[in-house]
């Protein structure tokens, strides 16, 4: 049975695991899922993932969802094939799963908010941003992206001089945050994250997930 | 030379880090750090996001409890309690309800305990909002523990541990919303009952420093 992946294109958790599939060589089917239609709140998605969300993971062993746990599995069951992605000791696997809590506990909020503020709020409701939430996320954003800045000084990528999960986990937001939020210098100005970005964004794997779908 | 964790232990997220060293039937010394020192350029060094807890371990130095949750798992894999299955589908089920916890249950229950924390006044419609997310999340927990006995099969994981600390801290500052979100759904709350039983948590709870805030600035 292939790997399919339930989810849309657009979607930020669906490309880190289209990212994750395609660095490790792992051929997959994308599976649409009709969420203007409401089809990822309908029995059947459901059942696949009880929080109604994408996108959702299945191979012949297993059904995930939450796109973390999902890059995790592929990183671990694709282990000898493909980019490394977790490290090679104890060592380096704690700094991947550092830097990947740091993503979600720290990156993920401020960035997904302006996202959302600045650029999805509009396409799904057709409402400009409050400006406050702008305001309070751009702050967040900022006094992260100074540590990122300052480690990115002292090593290549998050974990180490490898590319790992915990970059790959970044691309999604990232793209969209450069390309569509107008406040791209704040990743610009920062000369590290900058040639970080360009360095991860760069990657074959990021070119191709960004072609999926029609926009 | 052993682990050292940096924190204080009415932090949620020391506790995370202490629960786990103690499943594995090990040890640590807690070098105490309260909140005013974690700005100092010392501690900055270790973590630059300026949080509890950090473990130190030889020269390695990590933050973020569920990392350093992690990485304590698999170093002393083998002894103790078995944190994270051997079995990769095992372990994906465990990482999914870890991310649920981290993303989904985590943000709702610390907004409502921070109005406790901090502020004179707790703001109701902040509580409420929160409240009503958490409700949603927990109506899910409450059809997946009926099915099996924790949150990623019948063992006991990571997953179920990275909850407890809050849990408590929720319980600690709110009897009344904790009972109305936990005690109300009969699989959430024998899960929970079962899950704090451990001795593990026991002996975390025994020192009356885990459970005083009062030391925190009211604004």
């Amino acid at each position: 049975m292939a790997v399919k992946v339930y989810g849309i294109p657009m979607s930020t958790a669906t490309r880190s695991v289209i990212a994750a599939l395609i660095e490790k060589g792992v051929e997959f089917e994308l599976v649409e899922v009709d969420m203007k239609a409401g089809a990822h709140k309908k029995p059947e998605h459901l059942k696949l993932n009880p929080f109604g969300k994408v996108p959702v993971y299945q191979d012949e062993d297993v059904t995930l969802f939450e796109s973390r746990a999902i890059t995790r599995y592929i990183a671990t069951k694709y282990e000898g094939q493909g980019t490394p992605l977790l490290g090679k000791t104890t060592t380096e696997r704690a700094l991947v799963d550092q830097w990947v809590e740091v993503e979600g506990q720290n990156y993920h909020p401020a960035v997904s908010a302006l996202n959302y503020q600045l650029f999805f709020r509009k396409i799904f409701s057709g409402e400009g941003p409050d400006e406050a939430a702008v305001a309070v996320n751009v702050e967040k954003f900022n006094a992260v992206l100074d540590i990122y800045e300052a480690r990115l000084t002292a090593s290549k990528y998050l974990a180490g001089d490898f590319f790992s999960l915990a970059d790959l986990g970044h691309f999604a937001h990232t793209e969209y945050f450069v390309k569509h939020s107008g406040k791209s210098d704040l990743i610009t100005s920062r000369p590290h994250v900058a040639a970080w970005w360009q360095d991860i964004s760069s990657r074959p794997s990021w070119q191709k997930t960004i072609t999926y779908g029609s926009s | 030379m052993g682990l050292t964790v940096h924190g204080d232990i009415c932090s949620p997220f020391v506790k995370i880090a202490a629960m786990t060293i103690y499943e594995k039937n090990e040890d640590f010394e807690l070098v105490f750090a309260r909140l005013s020192l974690l700005k100092t350029e010392e501690f900055l060094a270790k973590n630059p996001f300026g949080r509890m807890p950090v473990l130190e371990d030889g020269d390695l130095v990590v933050f973020e409890s569920r990392a350093v949750a992690r990485y304590v798992e698999a170093k002393f894999e083998g002894q103790g309690t078995p944190l994270m299955p051997a079995n990769l589908k095992e372990q994906a089920l465990v990482n999914i309800w870890a991310e649920v916890e981290s993303q989904s249950f985590c943000p709702p229950v610390w907004a409502i305990c921070s109005q406790f924390l901090s502020k004179k006044v707790p703001d109701v419609s902040v509580i409420e909002a929160s409240r009503e997310k958490l409700e949603k999340v927990l109506d899910i927990y409450e059809i997946q523990l009926s099915k099996r006995k924790y949150l990623a099969g019948d063992f006991f994981s990571l997953a179920d541990l990275f909850h407890i600390p809050l849990l408590h801290i929720l319980q600690c500052l709110s009897e009344d919303i904790f009972r109305s979100v936990i005690n109300s759904r009969t699989y959430v709350h024998k899960w929970h009952q079962d899950i704090t039983n451990r001795p593990s948590w026991k002996r975390i709870i025994s020192v009356p420093e885990a459970s005083d805030w009062s030391f925190l600035p009211k604004v």
